[in-house]
């Protein structure tokens, strides 16, 4: 990688194709921003009604199934499994615009109806990739902008990042995390290793983080867990608390994006 | 450590204010601490750099206790903070 803008890279002789596309579109990717300075998450985002909100997790905590459920009860995707965050023009994180495709697993998407369409995904067996745009696409919406783009650095910023995971009891568990707690649950939440170059700028951001939107800890029941339960916490807990920066909340039901520039 | 031991924040370290806390990243080690309640205060008397004795008269002003106790406490958190690579502790010679 040189100065943030160009990747060599070299395939093996017998590398497939897909494979080579979902490396240099996640753990490359990543670095490539972290690289520029960018705040990268190992998580979904999404507009909702309450404004943008992230759902990270390490893998199998059931972030894209949590995505899912929430795009059926009307937010957009904006970023899927990665979400690139930078500072907005108002100490706001603006997002960055991801791929319109959602991984899933394959029991997940099939119980929530979105099979029809999907691929096989080129990395996990379990997993398939759910299109939101195209001819095949799932009946799933997703933000009308160009894949890669960041939107207006004025815009909104995101507002909730929820930080999913198995819990050890049988209700979900839901709380706000605050001062050292936040930020040391937030470093789970960051995509990849973090190279001691790359680290003050995520300092940073990770500060503004902290300090703009408001982090969540969310514990699922282990094995079998019901996603409508989960889903009616947040909404719950999002329409009573607080605002971040002092901000009132969206009056509107329907999320609206401003377009994202490439 | 005396009393006129300097005590200095190390130039590669960052940190921030978190609602009650303050999470210090020593760029040295990559690694992160958080203080809360008197250890986020005397981080908070370290700017600019003092000495020990300037120090513990200034803890001593805001918290009740014995002066003997609150020297060796704060003289052992300062320790775990040179250890942590947050702070330099520099013997200085008495002024005239």
């Amino acid at each position: 990688m040189e100065g943030g803008h160009t990747i060599h890279f070299e395939p093996a002789v017998d590398l497939d194709p897909a494979r080579a596309d979902f490396v240099l579109a996640h753990p490359v990717l990543a670095a490539l921003y972290r690289h520029r300075g960018d705040l990268v998450l190992h998580a979904n985002t999404l507009h909702w009604r309450y404004g943008l909100i992230a759902i990270s997790g390490s893998s199998g905590a059931g972030k894209s199934t949590t995505a899912a459920g929430l795009i059926q009860r009307g937010a957009i995707q904006i970023a899927d499994d990665l979400t690139v965050l930078r500072a907005g023009d108002h100490g706001q994180l603006v997002v960055r615009h991801g791929a319109p495709q959602l991984h899933l697993t394959r029991v997940a998407a099939e119980r929530l109806g979105l099979i029809h369409g999907a691929r096989p995904s080129p990395v996990r067996s379990d997993k398939v990739v759910v299109p939101l745009d195209g001819p095949t696409a799932s009946p799933l919406p997703h933000a009308a902008a160009e894949p890669g783009g960041w939107p207006d650095p004025s815009g909104p910023g995101l507002r909730d990042l929820v930080l999913l995971e198995p819990g050890d009891g049988p209700q979900v568990q839901l709380r706000r995390l605050r001062g050292a707690d936040l930020f040391l649950a937030l470093q789970h939440g960051l995509y990849g290793p973090l190279k001691p170059c790359d680290t003050p700028a995520s300092f940073r951001l990770q500060a503004l983080l902290a300090r703009s939107v408001r982090v969540w800890s969310l514990k699922r029941p282990q094995g079998r867990w019901c996603l409508d339960a989960v889903l009616d916490t947040l909404e719950q807990a999002l329409a009573a608390a607080p605002a971040p920066l002092g901000e009132d909340p969206p009056a509107s039901a329907e999320p609206r994006l401003p377009p994202a520039h490439g | 450590m005396d009393d006129h031991t300097l005590i200095t924040r190390r130039a590669d370290v960052m940190a921030t204010d978190i609602d009650d806390a303050t999470v210090i990243l020593s760029l040295q080690s990559n690694c992160y601490v958080s203080l809360e309640a008197i250890g986020q205060r005397i981080w908070a008397l370290l700017e600019p750099p003092i000495s020990l004795d300037s120090l513990v008269e200034r803890l001593q002003e805001a918290f009740e206790g014995d002066p003997g106790a609150i020297r060796r406490d704060v003289e052992h958190f300062l320790g775990e903070l040179e250890a942590d690579g947050l702070v330099t502790l520099q013997s200085t010679e008495p002024s005239a």
